[in-house]
């Protein structure tokens, strides 16, 4: 691992159009800023892992389970319209 | 064990969607099918075109939770497309009782575009599971 020292206001450059800023230092919190193109996602990581971990669960949803939330919510009010999303600005 | 139950509704129409970033534990998948699983709009399979075993199981976020109007950022405009739907990403092992949606991190699909992308949201309140229903 690169390790640099960078004080308040002070950039890092990544790679050709990423720029890590540090743009406050208090106590042990550091406020960074991050511009990157729009094709790199940039996550804090604690954040990032629970996704990845509650993905990785939603994706073994049982069929029965579907059916199940079908028949219990089939013909109760407040159900969506036939027509699927509805947009949203 | 549990008795034998009716299959999921047939596939009805699907849509076939781009995801501009992949989805967060399964990269490199981009391609997927949204198909609704009934007639009425509940629920809705995200099934990644190129590992069919891969199923996601979404609901349309005011279809449990009216009131979700989370803060989007603008960059979606030119990720997604200008009008979005926000879909809710279930988790269910048995059924609606356990069922919970990421409120965190929900799918926004462009209208008109067929592109969405799974964002999370810059808000720590927001629980990746909420129980579909209230206790």
């Amino acid at each position: 691992m690169l390790i640099l020292t960078r004080r308040s206001g002070e950039n890092i450059i990544v790679g050709d159009d990423i720029v890590i800023s540090v743009i406050e230092v208090r106590g042990d919190a550091v406020r960074i800023g991050i511009t990157a193109p729009r094709s790199v996602s940039v996550h804090r990581e604690e954040v990032y892992r629970e996704l990845q971990i509650a993905n990785q669960k939603a994706a073994s949803t049982p069929d029965e389970a579907i059916d199940d939330i079908l028949q219990q919510t089939k013909g109760k009010p407040g159900k969506p319209s036939a027509e699927g999303p509805a947009g949203r600005e | 064990m549990s008795a034998m139950l009716a299959p999921v509704a047939p596939v009805k129409q699907s849509r076939h969607i781009t995801m501009v970033e992949p989805i967060p534990g399964f990269p490199g998948l981009r391609d997927f099918d949204l198909t609704a699983i009934d007639d009425e709009g509940v629920l809705f399979s995200l099934r990644s075109a190129d590992d069919p075993a891969l199923r996601f199981i979404l609901t349309p976020a005011g279809t449990f939770f009216p009131d979700y109007r989370p803060e989007l950022p603008s960059s979606l405009e030119t990720q997604v497309g200008e009008t979005v739907d926000l879909l809710l990403v279930l988790t269910v092992e048995r059924g609606l009782a356990d069922a919970t949606a990421n409120l965190r991190a929900p799918v926004v699909l462009g209208s008109g575009t067929d592109r969405a992308v799974q964002l999370v949201l810059d808000d720590d309140a927001l629980p990746m599971r909420q129980p579909l229903l209230t206790r």
